[in-house]
């Protein structure tokens, strides 16, 4: 067995909790269910509703798709140090929604400064889940959907305008489909990586254990 | 004085065999890892892995904990502290052993 191949089985297991992957997913989709919803709304389905119908769904199918993960590929308890720093991020995450929140109750956002906040909280998440990965090179769809939505938040639609061709159309409809995308692909991507990453050592170890038999037959 | 190659001789095959070099690899780069991600992994049955496991505990290099997780068992695998000083003792001597088998010239014995 070569230290390259070894060199990756400490690389996948360092950086697993800090795995992504789908788990995510349910937030690309309240993007893209926010796209379709009208905030000024007054029908059965109004804005308010759907923040209490929808969001309950997918913080339970973000629970399943997580669990779905543990059933799948299992669970690694990180050492020390590195639980410390993933609880930092979490803790500094959930005191800045927190904050960003009451400020919000108290000093009514204009829409765009709301979107922006979301888009660079957003941005943030992925960066902190990079760097617990210890800034992994293989995991470059991290920091690029991060600057997608960086770029997002301060160019908005209007960064998207080719020629004479708007990219997306000048409504809020428009960016709030394309966050839902940028983060469901850099989601996808993410659980592309470990599928590859896991089968790739797998059938690499297995194949030299079943080498190694064949030769000592 | 002996050369780098007869000190490979002198490695711990218990640690040095592939699959539990992978096995103690992976779990010195986290606390503890259950059956399932070490199957994953490894890509090995789970006959194989519980054998591999089942001699590495005996060697005393790891310790296995059985629980119930969700209402299913589940199997966790972390190293002991003399299983973390062989799988770190085993990469410093082989990384030495690498420096030692570049740098040999069969004129200098």
């Amino acid at each position: 067995m070569t230290t390259e191949k070894l060199r990756r089985v400490r690389t996948v297991t360092t950086q697993y909790p800090s795995f992504v992957g789908l788990t995510y997913l349910p937030g690309a989709l309240l993007f893209i269910a926010l796209a379709f919803v009208n905030p000024h709304a007054s029908g059965p389905l109004t804005f308010f509703g759907f923040w209490a119908v929808v969001l309950p769904l997918l913080i339970l199918l973000s629970r399943r798709i997580s669990r779905w993960y543990r059933t799948r590929f299992g669970q690694v308890v990180p050492r020390a140090h590195r639980a410390r720093r993933s609880r930092l991020i979490m803790g500094g995450f959930l005191v800045t929604a927190l904050g960003l929140s009451i400020s919000a109750g108290i000093v009514p956002w204009d829409e765009r400064r709301g979107i922006q906040i979301t888009h660079l909280m957003w941005a943030i998440a992925f960066i902190a889940i990079w760097w617990v990965g210890d800034f992994a090179g293989d995991r470059l769809h991290l920091p690029a959907g991060a600057a997608l939505l960086v770029v997002l938040a301060f160019l908005g639609h209007s960064g998207f305008v080719v020629g004479s061709f708007d990219l997306v159309p000048d409504t809020t409809e428009g960016p709030a489909l394309l966050d839902g995308v940028v983060i469901g692909v850099a989601c996808y991507l993410d659980h592309r990586w470990l599928v590859r990453r896991l089968r790739g050592l797998g059938s690499a170890l297995t194949g030299e254990a079943c080498g190694q038999a064949e030769s000592s037959r | 004085m002996t050369t780098p190659f007869e000190e490979i001789a002198g490695l711990d095959k218990l640690v040095h065999e592939p699959t539990r070099l992978a096995i103690l690899t992976a779990l010195l780069a986290c606390d503890s890892a259950d059956f399932r991600y070490l199957l994953a992994l490894t890509g090995l049955t789970k006959g194989n892995l519980s054998a591999h496991l089942w001699k590495l505990e005996e060697a005393g290099l790891v310790a296995i904990e059985k629980a119930f997780v969700d209402k299913v068992p589940n199997t966790r695998a972390r190293l002991t502290a003399e299983g973390r000083s062989a799988t770190d003792g085993y990469w410093a001597r082989l990384d030495r052993l690498r420096d030692g088998a570049s740098n040999w010239k069969p004129d200098a014995e």
